[in-house]
């Protein structure tokens, strides 16, 4: 079908007309594709964020763990002696009861009170003087437990006897225990670790380093979304480095030609 | 250095890092149909300011919707089809689609040759802004895009009859306006001629 000759007029001269979009219609485009961009990669980046907050407090509690673990084991082993001693005071008090003397009672009454006392303040100065007030007291405590034996044997009750028998071996076993239990607190707080963090300011040539790394990286971006690069901020001048290959290839044809002459005179 | 090295020489490895989402191959595109496609959008929205604002819609849809072209048809066709919905798409939301002249018969002019050799692309954009948007529209459309009644009809949302006698009443006003031209530039010259 023929064309009508309006239509072939305008068709083709309107149909290869190329009239020069300006630069703001790219930087829209450019702009919202950007955006866009952004929005999806938001989300990586909030969750690499997220994961690597998430291993900062972990190796942060991790941290503080290994620092309080040593000596809160340490603590525990220390007690379960303790522990094992509270129970078998009263039975000590099953015979020292039935003993006359009160003086022994009193005796004895604060020694259970005491030591869970020794326990807890274990890194004051006053504990020591008090475990060395307490130390004849105990040497008092022993002739009066062996009293109450010697009352005990006159009674002459059997079951009473094997209960009895026991407390003078272990007491002189758990005293050594206690002292040793206290022995090693006053250390405990040089156990303690102490984390300072210190800032150091960033040396200068760092922040040099850093800003030619990103000035690098700028024109790098712009090679990959197909933008100009800025060889000015890099630092290097392309048309010189083409200036100076050109001066050598030039002194190499001067050369040439010279032998080429040479070569001509001579035929 | 402001040059562009074309990266993708082959339109389908093209295509392929326009799926990716790939700046520079965006870049690479819209360095090649941006004009042309300029073009189209002015001739459709008549002022350069509009048409620049749907070339800018256009190609946002061109690389978001990049997934929808099948490689059956040309790139280009896909990119002007694309554009052309796009200015069209304006009209409409403008209403100005379908407003109605009354026309004279025209002045048919016998021989077109001169015309072609004096007119420039401006002048007859200047000449096809004068008509109507409707009558426009539909010429654009029919003349030089090339789309047929039943295309235009679809795409406008009229029948077909409609879209032929507006291509018909647009040929006849560009006759009418393509004659005033020539008669004007004529007698211009002549007066040139009688001075010098």
């Amino acid at each position: 079908m023929k064309k009508h000759p309006v239509d072939d007029l305008f068709a083709r001269k309107l149909g290869e007309w190329e009239p020069k979009p300006s630069s703001a219609a790219w930087e829209r485009i450019q702009a919202t594709q950007k955006k866009k961009e952004r929005r999806l990669g938001g989300w990586h980046w909030y969750a690499a964020a997220g994961v690597l907050v998430a291993m900062l407090a972990g190796y942060a509690v991790w941290q503080n763990q290994q620092g309080t673990q040593g000596p809160a084991m340490a603590q525990v082993e220390k007690r379960k002696p303790a522990t094992h001693q509270v129970p078998e005071v009263p039975s000590t008090k099953i015979p020292t009861e039935e003993v006359p003397q009160e003086s022994v009672n009193k005796e004895l009454r604060r020694f259970p009170t005491t030591l869970p006392d020794s326990h807890d303040q274990l890194a004051n100065v006053e504990t020591k003087q008090k475990t060395a007030e307490r130390e004849p007291a105990k040497q008092v405590l022993d002739p009066t437990v062996e009293i109450a034996y010697s009352e005990l044997d006159k009674k002459a009750t059997t079951p009473l006897e094997e209960n009895t028998s026991t407390p003078p071996n272990t007491h002189p076993a758990e005293r050594p225990e206690s002292t040793l239990a206290l022995a090693p607190t006053p250390e405990k707080p040089e156990n303690r670790t102490v984390i300072a963090r210190v800032e150091v300011p960033e040396s200068e040539d760092e922040a040099q380093k850093s800003s030619r790394f990103l000035k690098v990286l700028r024109q790098l971006k712009n090679i990959k979304e197909g933008e100009e690069v800025d060889w000015k901020e890099m630092g290097i001048n392309p048309k010189k480095m083409v200036a100076r290959a050109d001066a050598r290839l030039k002194s190499e044809e001067e050369k040439v030609s010279k032998q080429y002459q040479n070569l001509k005179e001579k035929l | 250095m402001g040059r562009i090295l074309p990266l993708f020489n082959q339109e389908a490895q093209l295509i392929k890092a326009l799926q990716k989402a790939d700046p520079r191959a965006q870049r690479q595109v819209y360095e090649k149909y941006s004009s042309r496609m300029l073009g189209l959008c002015i001739r459709y929205v008549g002022d350069k300011m509009t048409a620049e604002d749907i070339l800018v819609e256009g190609f946002m849809k061109i690389f978001d919707k990049i997934d929808q072209f099948k490689s059956e048809g040309s790139f280009e066709g896909w990119i002007r089809r694309v554009m052309v919905n796009e200015a069209l798409g304006y009209l409409r939301q403008r209403k100005r689609l379908l407003d109605d002249v009354e026309l004279d018969e025209a002045q048919s002019i016998a021989d077109y040759s001169y015309a072609d050799q004096n007119l420039n692309a401006e002048e007859l954009l200047q000449i096809i802004d004068r008509l109507p948007v409707g009558y426009r529209t539909v010429f654009n459309l029919y003349a030089i895009e090339g789309y047929s009644h039943a295309e235009i009809a679809s795409a406008l949302g009229i029948t077909e009859s409609t879209s032929k006698s507006q291509l018909h009443r647009a040929r006849t006003m560009l006759q009418q306006l393509v004659a005033a031209w020539d008669n004007e530039s004529k007698k211009k010259v002549d007066y040139e001629k009688a001075s010098s």
